[in-house]
């Protein structure tokens, strides 16, 4: 019943928390950047290194450059989220910048992901060396420190969640994701994810 | 008796090449505290420094010295390592002025080491604007020297002048911007006062160029873009081998009725130096691939100067001449690899100042310099399958992948033999086409190639003889082929791999006559400098992002052991 309608409430919880802060309050004072990563902690963990839900992204460490592009997206639309979207749609880019800066400063948290991976690692490596993964998200799958994510260690369900959103064409804001992810199977890409999230 | 005559020939040979080493020792240009407009002119006979990326103007690597020779070349150890910092990708060519090795890490680190013990003297870390957009790694590839200061692009697309002597930054200026997909890895040139330098971001919609800038105050000079308003072109069915490129030339016409000419987000990327002739006012550049890399179905024409040879005006930037390797170019199959002046002989047997350039199509292609013309092509140095079927939504092989044949890594030659040395890779992709409009500064392949991994992956060193295009003679190696290669007037080709060897051949057949072991990926040109009579080679072992070779930090200095 709850996953049903969690989208829903984690919508409502962001309207009741953005209604009582005091700058929704007092409406001429524009809502800073720590506000907002209030907000952002509400759902991705205190300094966002303890999602709520495993298929929610851990933002702490993550490229600073990759978390602002994000925005931009789910600001302007190209990447579609119910609950992002609203939430980034009234964001300016000196807003974006200094929540991305607040996340990229924060230490990559320790996870305890135990899935182990369902195929052999040489297996997952064919795939990914197919791919060419490592071209952008270097060689330990760290990112590069600018416009690609690290993916090493990052939660299983969201990496699982956005290469299935890829494949599916539901997740459009990089297109030539969507077309690398085209030919791998569901089953590849649990592999994947699981073999990722264990670096 | 055979035995005795052939060590006494030999003992002669390698007596005349120290003393011609010697001889080179000695020629010295400038007070060699400053590096003037003479000495980077006369770099192609200084056995002493190694004053520019790739040797001197002509861009040939054929390094002067002659002590390490074919018959002691065995005799070479290590002399000095020094590690760097950054443990990533090493593409860095490193400068020689004076006994100061000036080199580079990715990540925009540079550092200043005596060049005959390997101790640091300085070490300049770029702090990074937060935002940065490149393709295929966080690479360098070195710095230009002139005057008393040494120059740098970076990551987040500046130019940066740094004091040679102490490594403070002297100044720095914002080429282009880098939330637009713009970035720098190449080394700069540096020629009567200007520094010349590129950009990146043919796999971002960029707009190309190739700027001047004032290497006193870092002012721009000029600025050519590799993309002029008009990159429609002549409709070329066919590629410079006269192979059918399968155009659909009809829907391209409707396509520039409906959308205008697509040279705002064209792409047309320069990797890599210019050659020089500073004699004749030129310099020639190549260019790379047209944006989005695979779907050309919304970018109509040829995509003028995309994959092509171009020469420009060195005082100006004023075009002179083009040849264009692939018009209208879905398989990133483009033109990267630095191009080098030398004479060639022309279809009638004539010598004439000509311009080499390997091809990611796997081909040297030779050009007359004063038109851009081509006289010839060589042979195919790695196999071509099914050139050139149109990408898909589900994907289509063809010969080579992406990468090449030759990607972005110099050549060398040995004038005097007439060969060229490529490096080339053989790794079997598939080529996927998905339309997408512009993303304003994002990734933007229009598709996506993807290697083959159930297929072999091999590389080569191939020797072509430029006057007629054959190949010589070809080494086989175990990975695909990445980095670039010097040849000496000691009759050696130095290159490496990236399983960690780095090597020398006979020039004349390919016969390896020495190897080390690195430990990381050798995915660097190797230079070559002289100092207190003792020659070096010089290389750095950082391994590769792009093709995923072993990372290290070393940049390793031979000589040959007393």
């Amino acid at each position: 019943m709850f996953k049903k309608y969690k989208k829903f409430l984690f919508f409502i919880f962001f309207i009741i928390s953005t209604f009582f802060s005091k700058s929704i309050i007092f409406a001429e004072d524009k809502i800073t950047a720590e506000e907002y990563i209030e907000v952002c902690n509400s759902c991705h963990g205190v300094n966002g290194a303890s999602p709520i839900e495993p298929n929610i992204p851990m933002l702490a460490g993550q490229n600073f450059y990759y978390m602002y592009i994000q925005l931009k997206d789910l600001h302007s639309g190209l990447r579609k989220n119910e609950i992002m979207n609203p939430i980034a749609s009234e964001l300016d880019r000196d807003t974006m910048k200094a929540i991305s800066k607040h996340y990229s400063e924060q230490p990559w948290p320790a996870t305890n992901s135990n899935r182990k991976p369902t195929m052999s690692d040489k297996k997952i490596g064919s795939f990914l060396d197919g791919g060419q993964c490592t071209v952008c998200h270097m060689g330990q799958f760290q990112g590069n420190n600018s416009d690609v994510p690290r993916l090493a260690n990052q939660n299983v369900e969201y990496l699982e969640k956005t290469m299935l959103d890829m494949k599916h064409k539901l997740r459009m804001n990089s297109p030539p994701m969507s077309s690398l992810m085209s030919p791998y199977t569901e089953d590849q890409i649990k592999a994947m994810a699981e073999y990722l999230s264990q670096l | 008796m055979k035995n005795t005559i052939t060590r006494l020939v030999i003992s002669v040979i390698s007596a005349v090449c120290f003393f011609s080493a010697s001889v080179k020792a000695e020629t010295l240009y400038g007070n060699m505290q400053t590096v003037t407009q003479d000495m980077l002119s006369r770099a192609d006979g200084d056995g002493n420094n190694f004053l520019h990326t790739n040797g001197n103007y002509e861009q040939t690597r054929f390094y002067p010295a002659a002590q390490i020779n074919k018959s002691n070349v065995h005799n070479l150890r290590p002399a000095w390592i020094h590690q760097a910092e950054i443990i990533e990708s090493m593409e860095t060519s490193p400068l020689i002025v004076d006994g100061i090795m000036y080199y580079t890490t990715s990540f925009n680190h540079v550092y200043a080491v005596n060049a005959a013990t390997g101790e640091e003297m300085w070490h300049y870390k770029h702090k990074m604007g937060p935002i940065t957009t490149y393709c295929c790694g966080p690479n360098n590839r070195g710095v230009a020297a002139h005057g008393d200061k040494i120059y740098m692009g970076t990551l987040d697309a500046k130019l940066l002048a740094i004091d040679a002597a102490s490594g403070q930054l002297v100044w720095e200026t914002q080429i282009a911007d880098p939330e637009l997909g713009y970035s720098e890895t190449m080394a700069p040139t540096a020629v009567n006062g200007k520094i010349l330098i590129g950009t990146n971001g043919g796999e971002y919609g960029i707009r190309g160029f190739v700027k001047a800038y004032d290497a006193e105050t870092g002012d721009l000079i000029w600025n050519f873009h590799t993309i002029p308003e008009n990159s429609v072109g002549v409709w070329a069915t066919h590629d410079a081998t006269g192979r059918d490129m399968l155009r659909d030339i009809k829907a391209e016409k409707k396509a520039l009725k409906a959308l205008g000419d697509p040279y705002k987000t064209l792409g047309g990327g320069v990797w890599q130096n210019p050659a020089v002739d500073v004699e004749n006012d030129r310099i020639y550049f190549v260019v790379g691939n047209p944006s989005p890399d695979l779907d050309g179905t919304i970018r109509p024409g040829d995509n003028l100067y995309t994959d092509s040879l171009v020469s420009v005006k060195l005082s100006s930037g004023e075009y002179v001449c083009h040849f264009q390797y692939i018009a209208h170019d879905v398989w990133d199959l483009d033109a990267v690899s630095p191009p080098i002046l030398t004479d060639v002989m022309d279809q009638k047997g004539t010598m004439t100042p000509g311009v080499l350039h390997g091809g990611k199509s796997g081909h040297v292609y030779v050009h007359r310099a004063d038109d851009c013309s081509m006289i010839r092509f060589s042979e195919a140095m790695v196999p071509q399958e099914d050139m050139w079927v149109l990408p898909t939504a589900e994907g289509k092989r063809m010969l080579p992948g992406a990468n090449g044949g030759v990607e972005w890594s110099p050549m060398t030659i040995d004038p005097n033999l007439g060969l060229s040395y490529v490096m080339n890779l053989h790794q079997p992709m598939t080529y996927h086409v998905e339309s997408s409009p512009y993303p304003g500064g994002k990734l933007w392949l229009g598709g996506a190639f993807k290697v083959i991994p159930e297929e072999e992956q091999w590389g080569n060193i191939s020797a072509v003889d430029y006057h007629t295009g054959k190949i010589k003679w070809k080494v086989k190696t175990q990975q695909p082929m990445i980095g670039g290669l010097m040849a000496t007037a000691g009759g050696i080709v130095f290159t490496g791999q990236g399983n960690g060897i780095f090597a020398a051949y006979d020039s004349e057949n390919g016969n390896e006559l020495w190897s080390f072991q690195a430990g990381a990926g050798v995915n660097a040109p190797p230079v070559s400098y002289t100092l207190n009579g003792k020659q070096y080679i010089a290389v750095a072992a950082g391994g590769n992002v792009q093709l995923n070779f072993k990372r290290g930090n070393s940049m390793i200095a031979f000589s040959l052991s007393d």
